[in-house]
């Protein structure tokens, strides 16, 4: 079967993507027809890890990355012309005249480390440096396959370029060239991480809830899909809440078409799961959870590879 | 006559590997065809692999001006996508295996290999703070 | 509390989905309630929700742009300087041929069209995005988004940071209170939001991951030099309540207070009436009203000692 990369994105936060993913990640797991993968690129808020943690602490990983760029002033080059601010050298506003000292000084977080301030200082009084952006792990964890996930530096502002480096970390590793499944947890938004994360997929998983902001943040990501041209499915979560929402949510699904994964029911044993640690699948197998999930799976698997299936 | 150029493993030629990346691939390797058969054959390192953002776009730099009318590639992410269509370059796609650059170019002979249409690519715009995209390898 | 320089006020949290938009606007209606003038910033610009959750609508749209460099081809000397200099590498050029911008990687620092020498690259724009005004309920709401398939949010958010510098600088007592809503997660977005802010209020849940994210939020909040107080949102869920509590106190993490499960705040999310408005149709005393009404004493108590 042909490795298919697949990524799980919802736009609005806390819908559940990670504990989807990780349960789809299990299933994956236990079907002998597939060689799974899993990767984190919620770089800002990796969750994933704690419900699959390593096996083993000597097969943890770990690499920083230096992707981030931020300026430098250098108080002995400059002639105190004032030139950077008057001719408005930085368009991020991350210059400003230091009235006392006659100097410049830089935003760090601000600065975007574009470099335009080092190529037009006639007296190169910036510098423009790497700095630590983030973390990439990777590990076996307790079930067996691998797991990898990026974490930002706090402060480092480049959340999207960590995301790409972490999905190409992925293809890197021992286990890529066996794999046929490929499952990304993404970040929330719509913004540079998610489409970082969404770039050059073969599938997207989309999550939504039957609540308004559940409803509008589900069209804006997948309006940024449908830029992609990649084939996706929509796992509607907490498919049975009790909101006045639900008649108008299901009313507007139903007039989409949008391809339907799967439904999983509003059930307590996804929250006591993950405060085992434990994907609900493992914990709680005959939950409606889990049931919903498992029929999930299954529709997923039929999308990826419809008539390939042998 | 028409000039090749393919993203190649190594220092590169008709015998090492095609690099399924485009962006950071280590070297690429130009073949020129004059009624199917090799009448040259240049190779030339990617500096673009150190670049820290936007290397399919240097790297595509490296394309035009060695004068490639057509690009085979495994794989492209949307920067180099959006240059290669820009140069009016050609795109093919390179199959899903571990394959040499002359084995690739006799599929391209025999006409066996898919044009890459414009829809694979992205056109979405705007970025910013080093985000970079695409790059993601998958051979 | 002081009534010359607004208080401003920033609700975050790392997490997605913990329920800041919520306490955001119920904050800012229980502020408004007391006849304070508020401001409320939706900052949370690839999704933003709070006008949901106010039956808004959005007024006075205005288009954010972002630079896009266009070649005069009629001045270019396909000199290359522009595509040389460029760190982003996003101008594509090939000798002795013009140089194409390429938009996806441009970071808009505008340095082709400064450095020029035959001044043949125009600043042109495209939109990327939009701000919007609009009173609702008494508070007067200020709202970003970015336009879907656009990637730099944070410009979105400048955008609304301007103006209210320019509020600022015009009447400075326009506003008592200012409350910026923030996405999810912990980058230049939310960094931007909480940096402005006097103080920051994480919004957790009584789970493994949201204490995982709390404590990278509380990480950020303490290297931007910011106050914080925690509210602790759906604290009932299967009885986690107290063992989170405890394990807070025993980090000496300050809480403003929790909220517990209540279906009256599951209906007023979605019908979009905020459950502690004025004309509140909810019970007053619901578990979640309740829950309220503490943290926003604590809040003005808090306030009062800064």
């Amino acid at each position: 079967m042909k490795r298919k990369i697949v990524g799980v994105v919802s736009g609005k936060g806390g819908v559940g993507k990670t504990t989807l993913t990780a349960s789809l990640a299990s299933l994956a797991d236990k079907d002998l027809m597939i060689q799974v993968i899993v990767i984190d690129c919620d770089v800002d808020a990796p969750n994933l890890a704690i419900i699959l943690p390593p096996k083993d602490e000597s097969t943890i990983k770990k690499e920083d990355t230096f992707t981030t760029r931020k300026a430098e002033f250098i108080e002995d080059q400059c002639i105190n012309c004032k030139q950077c601010i008057d001719n408005h050298f930085c368009e991020f506003n991350a210059l400003k005249w230091n009235r006392q000292n006659s100097i410049p000084i830089t935003d760090f977080l601000k600065c975007e480390g574009c470099g335009a301030c080092k190529v037009l200082c006639p007296e190169h009084a910036f510098e423009i440096h790497r700095i630590k952006s983030g973390e990439i792990i990777s590990y076996n964890n307790i079930m067996g396959f691998p797991l990898i996930y990026g974490k930002t530096q706090l402060g480092s502002t480049t959340s999207g370029k960590l995301v790409s480096d972490v999905k190409d970390y992925s293809t890197n590793i021992m286990e890529f060239e066996k794999s046929n499944l490929l499952l990304i947890d993404g970040p929330p938004g719509i913004g540079c991480p998610v489409i970082a994360t969404i770039s050059n997929l073969d599938y997207v998983i989309t999550i939504s809830e039957p609540t308004p902001s559940g409803l509008h943040d589900l069209i804006r990501v997948i309006e940024v899909i449908r830029q992609f041209n990649i084939p996706f499915g929509l796992i509607i979560n907490k498919s049975d809440l009790k909101s006045p929402f639900q008649d108008d949510f299901k009313k507007y699904i139903d007039e989409t078409g949008y391809n339907i994964l799967g439904k999983i029911p509003f059930d307590l044993a996804i929250p006591k799961a993950m405060s085992f640690a434990k994907t609900v699948v493992d914990f709680d197998p005959d939950s409606k959870a889990s049931l919903a999930i498992k029929l999930t799976y299954e529709n997923l698997k039929v999308n990826l590879w419809s008539n390939s299936l042998i | 006559m028409v000039i090749i150029a393919i993203p190649s493993m190594g220092k590169g030629g008709l015998n090492d590997l095609l690099s399924p990346r485009f962006g950071r691939c280590p070297s690429f390797t130009f073949v020129e065809l004059d009624n199917n058969e090799i009448t040259a054959v240049k190779t030339v390192p990617n500096h673009a692999t150190s670049a820290m953002g936007g290397a399919g776009v240097q790297a595509t730099q490296i394309i035009g001006n060695n004068n490639a009318e057509v690009a085979i590639v495994g794989f492209l992410g949307p920067n180099a996508a959006n240059g290669l269509k820009a140069l009016n370059i050609k795109l093919f796609h390179a199959p899903d295996k571990q394959i040499t650059v002359k084995e690739v170019l006799d599929l391209f002979n025999e006409g066996k290999l898919e044009e890459m249409s414009s829809s694979n690519v992205a056109s979405h715009y705007g970025m910013g703070g080093g985000r970079g995209s695409g790059g993601f390898n998958n051979p | 509390m002081s009534k010359r320089k607004p208080h401003i006020i920033c609700i975050t949290g790392g997490k997605g989905g913990t329920g800041k938009t919520l306490c955001a606007v119920n904050i800012a209606v229980m502020f408004k309630n007391e006849g304070y003038k508020v401001l409320l910033i939706d900052g949370d610009v690839e999704n933003p929700n709070t006008y949901l959750l106010l039956n808004a609508t959005l007024e006075n749209k205005k288009e954010v742009l972002f630079f896009k460099p266009k070649i005069i081809e009629g001045k270019c000397s396909k000199c290359g300087i522009c595509a040389q200099n460029c760190m982003s590498n996003a101008i594509l050029h090939v000798k002795e041929a013009f140089p194409i911008p390429i938009l996806t990687v441009c970071s808009g620092c505008q340095l082709c069209y400064k450095i020029c020498p035959e001044k043949a690259i125009e600043a042109d724009s495209k939109t990327i995005g939009w701000t919007y005004t609009t009173k609702i309920k008494g508070l007067s709401l200020m709202f970003g988004e970015l336009k879907p398939s656009e990637a730099r949010s944070v410009t979105i958010v400048d955008a609304l940071l301007d103006k209210l510098e320019e509020i600022q600088k015009y009447n400075p007592e326009t506003f008592e209170i200012i409350i910026l809503d923030t996405a999810p997660g912990a980058h230049c977005d939310v960094e931007l939001l909480i940096d402005v802010a006097d103080i920051a209020i994480p919004i957790t849940e009584p789970t493994k991951f949201g204490k995982l994210d709390l404590i990278r939020i509380m990480e950020l909040i303490t290297l931007l030099e910011k106050e914080f107080r925690v509210i602790v949102n759906r604290s009932s869920l299967l009885g986690f309540r107290e063992q989170f509590l405890d394990e807070l106190e025993e980090e000496n993490i300050k809480i403003l207070g929790d909220i517990p499960l209540d279906s009256d705040i599951v209906d007023s999310y979605c019908l979009g009436t905020p459950i502690m408005d004025e004309n509140s149709i909810y019970n007053k005393e619901g578990a979640g009203y309740r829950a309220f009404t503490t943290i926003y004493e604590n809040l003005k108590k808090w306030l009062e000692m800064i």
